[in-house]
């Protein structure tokens, strides 16, 4: 199969799920993120979603920062991973010009240090509003916390590839396999379909 | 109710490298644009993060709510469209109209052949 044509190419997953909560459907509606609006408002936009790898945490910032761009405020995206853990050289001279109606959005707040960390909150203390997303709780009030399923899965599974070789997958294996990562199962899940014709 | 259409010359779908592409550019929206843009550009689509490389971006003047412009855009050697188990390479043009944020994609293939190169393990 060619990688375009793959039912599982990242883009494809990105653009057609959404975050979903473990009993919602995995739905392009962005559902979750305008949940969570009520809640930003009483912790002055200062908050973390929560969760494991592969868990939806990304994809629901990335909603949320959406849902709140589309009211008006400025997104301020800083994107960390273990490939790039620390904060943009610029960063600084970008943080002295925060103020009303931005909203910093960190995605892996986790990668950083205390000293990295004390470091954002002050330099983001004129801002509206600082998200993060990060695998434990403690550094920001929770928003919510990010779970997963098998049943989960199997729903993100049908509306992919509703036929074909990834449809007979065995589930709940895959996710045991990957420890609960959907993003991992659906890597696997790539493999298959790109290897099966 | 708005409607963007992108139509290469010829009806045309494969290209090769280096040769002009010719076409015209079309909308209709509800109010007089503030901007219309036409890109050039190719992507990566597979298991990995996704690559984009702009080639070229033409800004239409003074555009009415309804109205079409012809575009001639030279287009680079390389690279080739192509497809392997991993990873494709797409070329497009892309419409893009603000306020709004309308998009139009037309794919098309870009190889001497003109045919998407298929890579088979």
């Amino acid at each position: 199969m060619k990688a375009r044509e793959n039912p599982f190419r990242s883009t494809r997953v990105r653009s057609a799920i959404r975050y979903a909560a473990p009993h919602d459907d995995p739905d392009d509606s962005r559902s979750g993120a305008l949940a969570l609006l009520p809640r930003l408002t009483p912790l002055r936009h200062r908050a973390a979603i929560v969760g494991p790898h592969g868990s939806g945490k990304t994809t629901l910032l990335e909603d949320l920062a959406h849902v709140l761009a589309g009211r008006g405020f400025r997104i301020i995206w800083l994107r960390l991973d273990t490939d790039a853990p620390r904060l943009p050289r610029d960063w600084g001279e970008h943080a002295g010009r925060l103020g009303d109606g931005d909203i910093v959005c960190l995605d892996g707040a986790e990668q950083l240090d205390p000293i990295g960390w004390a470091r954002v909150r002050w330099r983001t203390r004129r801002a509206t509003g600082l998200i993060v997303t990060t695998h434990r709780p403690g550094r920001l009030p929770t928003l919510t916390t990010c779970t997963t399923s098998p049943a989960l899965l199997a729903r993100i599974i049908r509306r992919l590839a509703p036929d074909g070789p990834a449809a007979a997958a065995p589930v709940a294996a895959l996710f045991d396999r990957h420890h609960g990562n959907v993003r991992e199962a659906l890597r696997e899940l790539y493999d298959v379909c790109a290897t099966a014709s | 109710m708005s409607a963007l259409r992108i139509e290469l010359a010829g009806g045309r779908k494969a290209f090769t490298p280096g040769e002009p592409l010719s076409g015209r550019a079309s909308w209709r929206v509800a109010d007089a644009p503030s901007s219309v843009e036409l890109r050039l550009f190719w992507y990566t689509s597979g298991k990995g993060t996704q690559d984009v490389g702009i080639v070229d971006t033409s800004s239409f003047a003074a555009p009415r709510a309804e109205d079409g412009r012809d575009f001639t855009l030279p287009l680079p050697r390389e690279p080739y469209s192509f497809s392997g188990h991993l990873i494709s390479v797409v070329w497009a043009l892309e419409l893009l109209i603000e306020p709004g944020g309308y998009v139009e994609r037309r794919e098309f293939v870009l190889s001497p052949t003109g045919k998407e190169v298929v890579l088979r393990s």
